[in-house]
């Protein structure tokens, strides 16, 4: 059978080992008690048999042994070759059937203590003594233990019991807490107990373990918030474009440009949903499955090929300080998203006919560098970029597209590596970003 | 009508002016909170198109601002947030209608006549003044039972009249409810407007006070 609660547990377990630890001390108590009274009892009634015996001895007569002072309270009897040869008047002759030479008779609330002793003088003989109506402690004592056993078990079964319910408050606070909290209520903590034991340290744990969730959910709202509004601003503009053109018959270069800005928020939307996808995809835990060797200046050598255009445009300068080859285990597609965004990123926020510099070296681990002439990011804006959809120009500078997940996949995927990511940057100077790998 | 709307996406501002525009609306746009106050607090308009997640100063902050100052045009918040709760905000603080993005136009140009109508006809889709019946609906004037026919900007002149009623309006505001600022007209069509429209709906109706404005007085 199986306790639900541990406190059931506890009481069951308290209990079965009180019960026993009593009925064990009191076993043997009653046993030893027993024991030395009745060795009292006989070491008394030997004592007297002896005295008899002496008074006999030196000729006394068995009257007027009885009457003397210290065996008054006894029976006595004389017995001779198996005959009674005198005794006194209350002698019970029953008790003579049982030979031992010491026994105890049980009349219920009282006992009879018998003892035999031998003598020769003035004849071979035997005397018995009888002692009466001795109380019966040890039967008392039992008695006593019966009915004290019970109380004090159900006693200390209570005070545990209390003990208990005042060291399992606050798990049982915990568990309350526990319930009520769902993903639109992690705004309770568990009160802390004041002693420092271990159940503060639990509930200590527990506080700390509601405010991580706390953290996760927020960012998970804002991260909602952020994939809402980014994904249903291209939508708006789509469903908007389609709804107001068939509106009426119009003229084809209209539609045209309707089916333009529709190919072009599509794209919009595809990206994100790439990014977030690519985001996603990997963890900590399954990208190790997804390495292969890889040579990643060829790799970077294509980014830039690929970005040509984009430069010739702005007319900027995209200087290789150095390269090295190097070769090694990593996730090729990460690897490209890595280059390819921080390129991206140096060209977008790089004015005109200015520099933009990169090296890529092995110094024990693996180094990239980029660094522009761009507009920079200030200093209370930094620790932000990495967030996704966080964009530093919000106000300034729509016109540059993007959506602020670049630098967020760039993160994402360096950790996966488990590499670092640097960014140094001054507004107006430039950025400095350093990836090692 | 007159809107105003308030929007930092270039693509979803572009394209609410094209679609109210081909309705004959006077569209002006802001594509940050800052002007968008600043235009909401300095012009008139019918209704307010506001959207919540603006750079810098959020829709939220401009509507409470603009109610603080006493602004009442009708506002409808224009936002990707569709939460429950952020619904309640938006109309807790003054917002008199709610749409979440991605919205069908349709719908939104229904709403933005609704709060049109509900401050112009009280909620109704008709005014009667003495004899003459306006129904906003439909667009259409009757006086005894009889449709008149009305030009745009005659009919639009009369619903900007009805609703600035009992009080004088005078000639730069109509300019500006009915052209708007980026059009240029000359003085004289607004004359020449309110001749016609008391010639078609009856001289009383509109008393006219010189070189000041004009009144409808109920």
């Amino acid at each position: 059978m199986k306790f639900k609660s541990i406190k059931t547990k506890i009481l069951i377990w308290f209990g079965a080992v009180t019960f026993t630890i009593l009925f064990v001390f009191s076993g043997a108590f009653y046993y030893f008690f027993n024991k030395s009274v009745n060795t009292s009892i006989e070491s008394r009634l030997y004592k007297q048999a002896a005295f008899v015996k002496n008074r006999l001895s030196s000729g006394a007569n068995i009257n007027k042994i009885a009457r003397e002072h210290l065996i008054s309270t006894f029976d006595l009897a004389i017995i001779k070759d198996g005959k009674v040869l005198n005794k006194t008047k209350n002698f019970d002759l029953n008790v003579l059937k049982n030979k031992k030479t010491f026994f105890i008779v049980d009349y219920g609330e009282y006992l009879s203590a018998i003892y035999r002793l031998d003598f020769k003088t003035p004849f071979a003989g035997q005397v018995v003594l009888i002692q009466q109506n001795i109380d019966d402690k040890v039967e008392d004592l039992a008695d006593t233990m019966l009915w004290l056993d019970p109380i004090l078990l159900i006693l200390l079964i209570f005070i545990a019991n209390k003990l208990i319910d005042k060291i399992l408050f606050p798990i049982k606070s915990i568990t309350k807490i526990a319930n009520e909290i769902t993903i639109n209520s992690l705004f309770s903590t568990i009160y802390e107990p004041k002693e420092n034991d271990e159940l503060r340290e639990l509930v200590a744990s527990f506080n700390a373990m509601i405010k991580r969730l706390e953290n996760g959910v927020k960012k998970i709202e804002r991260f909602n918030n952020d994939v809402s509004h980014e994904l249903k601003t291209p939508l708006t503009v789509i469903r908007g474009e389609a709804e107001i053109t068939l509106h009426k018959p119009r003229e084809p270069k209209e539609y045209i440009s309707c089916i333009k800005t529709i190919e072009k928020e599509a794209t919009q939307i595809q990206k994100i949903v790439d990014g977030l996808l690519l985001l996603a995809r990997y963890s900590k835990t399954n990208i190790k499955d997804s390495f292969e060797f890889c040579n990643i200046d060829t790799i970077l050598l294509n980014i830039v090929k690929k970005y040509n255009h984009s430069l010739t445009i702005k007319n900027l300068s995209l200087k290789i300080k150095k390269i090295e080859v190097i070769s090694t285990k990593a996730n090729p597609l990460l690897i490209e998203t890595i280059f390819s965004n921080l390129i991206d990123n140096a060209i977008k926020y790089t004015p005109k006919e200015k520099n933009i510099y990169i090296s890529l070296y092995k110094n024990n681990k693996i180094h990239f560098l980029i660094e522009d002439e761009g507009i920079g990011i200030s200093k209370d804006k930094l620790p932000f970029i990495t967030d996704r959809f966080y964009r530093a120009d919000e106000s300034r500078n729509r016109k540059i597209k993007g959506f602020g997940l670049g630098l967020s996949i760039v993160k994402n995927s360096v950790e996966l590596h488990n590499g670092k990511l640097f960014i140094e940057s001054e507004d107006g100077v430039g950025t400095k970003i350093e990836v090692i790998l | 009508m007159k809107i105003l709307i308030i929007e930092d996406d270039e693509n979803i501002l572009s394209l609410l002016k094209r679609g109210f525009g081909e309705y004959d609306y006077i569209v002006e746009t802001a594509d940050n909170g800052e002007d968008g106050k600043y235009l909401a607090t300095l012009n008139s308009y019918d209704v307010i198109l506001l959207d919540w997640m603006l750079p810098e100063c959020s829709g939220i902050d401009i509507l409470k601002d603009l109610r603080e100052k006493e602004i009442k045009t009708p506002i409808i918040m224009l936002t990707a947030k569709g939460e429950i709760n952020d619904k309640v905000l938006g109309l807790s603080s003054g917002a008199d209608d709610y749409l979440s993005k991605p919205f069908s136009f349709k719908e939104l140009k229904a709403r933005v006549e609704a709060l049109y109508r509900r401050s112009v006809a009280s909620g109704g889709n008709s005014i009667k003044i003495r004899d003459v019946t306006i129904d906003i609906d439909a667009k259409t004037i009757k006086k005894d039972k009889e449709e008149i026919e009305l030009s745009l900007k005659e009919y639009e002149l009369l619903l900007f009249l009805i609703k600035h009623k009992n009080f004088l309006v005078s000639n730069a505001m109509i300019e500006e409810q009915l052209w708007g600022e980026e059009e240029y007209i000359n003085s004289n069509v607004i004359a020449v407007t309110i001749y016609h429209l008391r010639k078609k709906i009856g001289k009383d109706f509109i008393k006219s006070f010189r070189g000041l404005g004009y009144k409808v007085e109920i």
